[in-house]
C-alpha cells in the first residue's frame, strides 16, 4: 500500500491532473464551527479566534482536505460601507444596498483593507490557519469577483439595470472593484492562502447570456486574475457553466465549482486536462440525506469527474448549508474513502 | 392561429434580444386585432412562459427573463392600466419575499404576472408575523412566497403555523432557489404549489381564477 498523501500534495495533484492517492475532499463548512463551539453565528463568523478553532477541531473529526478561512461574503460589501444582516440559522445577507442609485458609483470608493477591521480578522483567520496547519493543509482564501460584487452593493435588479442601460457607470464600478479584488486577494495570499475561490455567480449562464459574459464578466475576470499573484478557483455558486467552460480557461483560472443542476460527465469531458473540477453536491438536499443516498451521491460525483484526477469533491454551492447535519458531514468523508482511492476502476 | 403564433415567435426574439421598441411595435401590431387583456392571456403570457422553460432548461438567463418581463409588464400597463376594469377577475393574489433581502426573484414574478393581465398586492420583503396578518387583513386567497436563501424556504414553514393559528389557509404558492434544487422541499414545508421558474405563476393564477369562477 503507498504512503498516505498530505491534503495539500493529495490536493496539488488533483488539481495538476493526475491522479494522488484519493480524490480530495473539501468540506467548504463556514457556519457549522458555530454549532461546535456552541455559540451564536454572529458571534462565531466574527471572530478569527473561533474560526480558527473550528476548522483545525472539524478537520481533526472528519479529515477533509482543506481548512475554509470565510467566514460570510457580505463581508466584502460591509468593508465598502454596507450593512450586514446576522441569522440565528443562515449565512448574512447583505442588507440595504450601499448604491442607492447609480449616480453614486462616481463617487465609491473602495475599502482601505487595513483600515476595515472585518477584512483585517479574515487575514488574521488565515495566518492562523496557516500557522498552524503547517503547509500540509490547504487554505483557501476568498474574494466576491467586482463582476459578482454589485448584486450586494446595489441589489440584484439594480445592477442588471445599470449592467443593460448605463455601460458608463457600469465599467466605472467595475475598476472601483477590481482594484480592490485584486488587492484583498493578494493580502490574502501573503497571509498564507493557499488559493483563492473567485466566487463569480453573475458570469454563469444561469444569469447572464455567453455573448454578454464575454463581453463583461470574460473582461472583468482576465483583469483581474492576472493580478493575483497565485492560484485561483472560479466558483459559480450553484449557477450554470457549461457553455462558457472554454471562456472561463481563457480567463486564467485553474478550476471552476460546478453546478448539481449540470452533467457532471458532460463537463468532466469538456474540461479533462486542463480546468479542474470541484463540486458538485447538492447541498440544499443535503439535509435530509440518509446514508445511502449520501454514499450513492458521493460515488456518483467521483465516477463521473474523478478520473485522471482534476476533480475535488464538494458542494455546489462553495458553503454547507447550516442545516446539513454531522452525520451526514461524517457519511460524505466515510463514502469518499471507500469510493474515492485511486485507481477507481480497481 | 398562425398569425398569432408568428406574433409569437417575433415577440419571443425581441424580449430575448432586449430589444424593447420591437416588443412595442409587435404588441401595438396584435392590439389591432385583440383586446389587451386577450394579448395578455393569447401572446405575452405563452411566450413568457416559453421564456421561463428556456431559463429552466438553461438555454436563457436570468438577465434576459428580468428584463423581458419588465418591459412585458410596461407595455401592458400603457395598454390596461392597473386596476382598470378590464384587468382579469381573479382570486385575491399577493406575493411577498421572505425575509431575504434580495428580492429578484420576486420583482420577475410580480412583472410576469402584471405583464399577464393579473393584479397582485406587492407586500415587499415580509417577515413571517407580518406576512401572515397581512394575507388575514387583505383576505388573500393566493399568497406567492419568493426566497432565495435555504433558512428562509424552511420559514414557509411557520408561515403556514402561523396563517393557521390566524384561522387563514390561503392557496401558498413558493418558488426560488431553494426549492428548484430540492424538490421535496415545497411539500415539506406546507406550500400548496412551486414554480420552477417566474412564468409558472402564470399557470397558477390562471388555474386559481377558473377555480373562482
Amino acid at each position: 500500500m503507498s504512503e498516505e498523501m498530505s491534503s495539500m500534495d493529495r490536493t496539488l495533484t488533483a488539481l495538476s491532473h493526475k491522479e494522488p492517492d484519493r480524490v480530495p475532499a473539501f468540506l467548504l463548512l463556514t457556519m457549522h464551527g458555530a454549532k461546535l463551539l456552541d455559540m451564536p453565528l454572529e458571534k462565531y463568523l466574527t471572530s478569527s479566534e473561533h474560526i480558527i478553532k473550528a476548522q483545525l477541531r472539524m478537520r481533526e473529526l472528519y479529515g477533509h482536505d482543506c481548512l475554509y478561512a470565510l467566514g460570510y461574503g457580505a463581508v466584502e460589501v460591509k468593508a465598502f460601507g454596507g450593512e450586514v444582516i446576522f441569522f440565528e440559522d443562515g449565512p448574512p445577507n447583505s442588507g440595504r444596498p450601499v448604491i442607492q442609485n447609480p449616480e453614486e458609483v462616481e463617487s465609491l470608493e473602495g475599502p482601505d483593507i487595513d483600515s476595515e477591521s472585518c477584512l483585517l480578522e479574515v487575514l488574521s483567520t488565515i495566518k492562523g490557519l496557516k500557522e498552524r496547519s503547517n503547509g500540509e493543509v490547504p487554505v483557501v482564501g476568498v474574494v466576491m469577483s467586482p463582476f459578482s460584487l454589485p448584486v450586494m452593493q446595489m441589489g440584484f435588479s439594480g445592477y442588471l439595470d445599470l449592467m443593460h442601460q448605463d455601460q458608463d457607470r457600469f465599467w466605472s464600478l467595475m475598476e472601483i472593484n477590481q482594484r480592490f479584488c485584486v488587492d484583498w486577494a493578494n493580502r490574502q495570499l501573503e497571509a498564507g492562502a493557499t488559493a483563492i475561490g473567485y466566487f463569480d455567480p453573475v458570469s454563469s449562464s444561469t444569469i447572464i447570456t455567453r455573448e454578454m459574459y464575454l463581453e463583461t464578466g470574460s473582461k472583468v475576470a482576465k483583469a483581474t486574475l492576472s493580478q493575483v499573484k497565485g492560484p485561483t478557483v472560479t466558483h459559480f455558486a450553484s449557477g450554470r457553466c457549461l457553455s462558457i467552460v472554454d471562456d472561463v480557461m481563457d480567463t486564467g483560472t485553474l478550476g471552476i465549482g460546478v453546478s448539481v443542476l449540470e452533467d457532471l460527465s458532460a463537463l468532466k469531458k469538456k474540461s479533462a486536462g486542463r480546468l479542474s473540477l470541484l463540486g458538485n453536491l447538492n447541498g440544499i438536499e443535503m439535509p435530509r440525506w440518509g446514508r445511502l443516498e449520501t454514499d450513492r451521491n458521493v460515488m456518483m460525483a467521483i465516477l463521473r469527474a474523478g478520473r485522471g484526477g482534476g476533480f475535488i469533491l464538494s458542494d455546489n454551492h462553495g458553503e454547507i448549508p447550516y442545516q446539513v447535519p454531522w452525520t451526514v458531514v461524517s457519511w460524505i468523508m466515510e463514502a469518499v474513502h471507500k469510493h474515492g482511492e485511486y485507481p477507481l476502476d480497481r | 392561429m398562425t398569425e398569432i403564433s408568428a406574433w409569437m415567435d417575433r415577440l419571443e426574439a425581441a424580449l430575448i434580444s432586449i430589444d424593447e421598441p420591437s416588443v412595442n411595435a409587435i404588441i401595438d401590431e396584435v392590439q389591432a386585432s385583440m383586446t389587451p387583456l386577450d394579448c395578455a392571456e393569447n401572446v405575452i403570457s405563452p411566450v413568457l412562459r416559453r421564456i421561463g422553460v428556456g431559463w429552466q432548461e438553461g438555454s436563457v438567463s436570468l438577465s434576459q427573463v428580468y428584463l423581458g418581463s419588465k418591459m412585458c409588464e410596461r407595455t401592458l400597463d400603457r395598454l390596461l392600466p392597473a386596476a382598470h376594469q378590464n384587468r382579469r377577475s381573479q382570486p385575491k393574489m399577493a406575493i411577498a419575499v421572505l425575509e431575504d433581502y434580495h428580492n429578484l426573484g420576486q420583482k420577475i414574478v410580480w412583472s410576469v404576472l402584471r405583464a399577464g393581465g393579473y393584479e397582485v398586492t406587492n407586500y415587499e420583503r415580509q417577515d413571517v408575523p407580518s406576512l401572515a396578518a397581512l394575507a388575514k387583513r387583505d383576505e388573500v386567497e393566493v399568497l406567492l412566497v419568493s426566497t432565495l436563501m435555504y433558512r428562509s424556504a424552511l420559514r414557509v414553514k411557520d408561515l403556514r403555523k402561523e396563517m393557521i393559528n390566524g384561522s387563514i389557509s390561503p392557496i401558498l404558492m413558493v418558488g426560488g432557489a431553494p426549492f428548484i434544487f430540492d424538490r421535496e422541499l415545497w411539500r415539506a414545508v406546507g406550500a400548496n404549489e412551486v414554480g420552477d421558474d417566474a412564468s409558472a405563476a402564470l399557470l397558477i393564477a390562471k388555474k386559481y381564477s377558473e377555480v373562482s369562477k
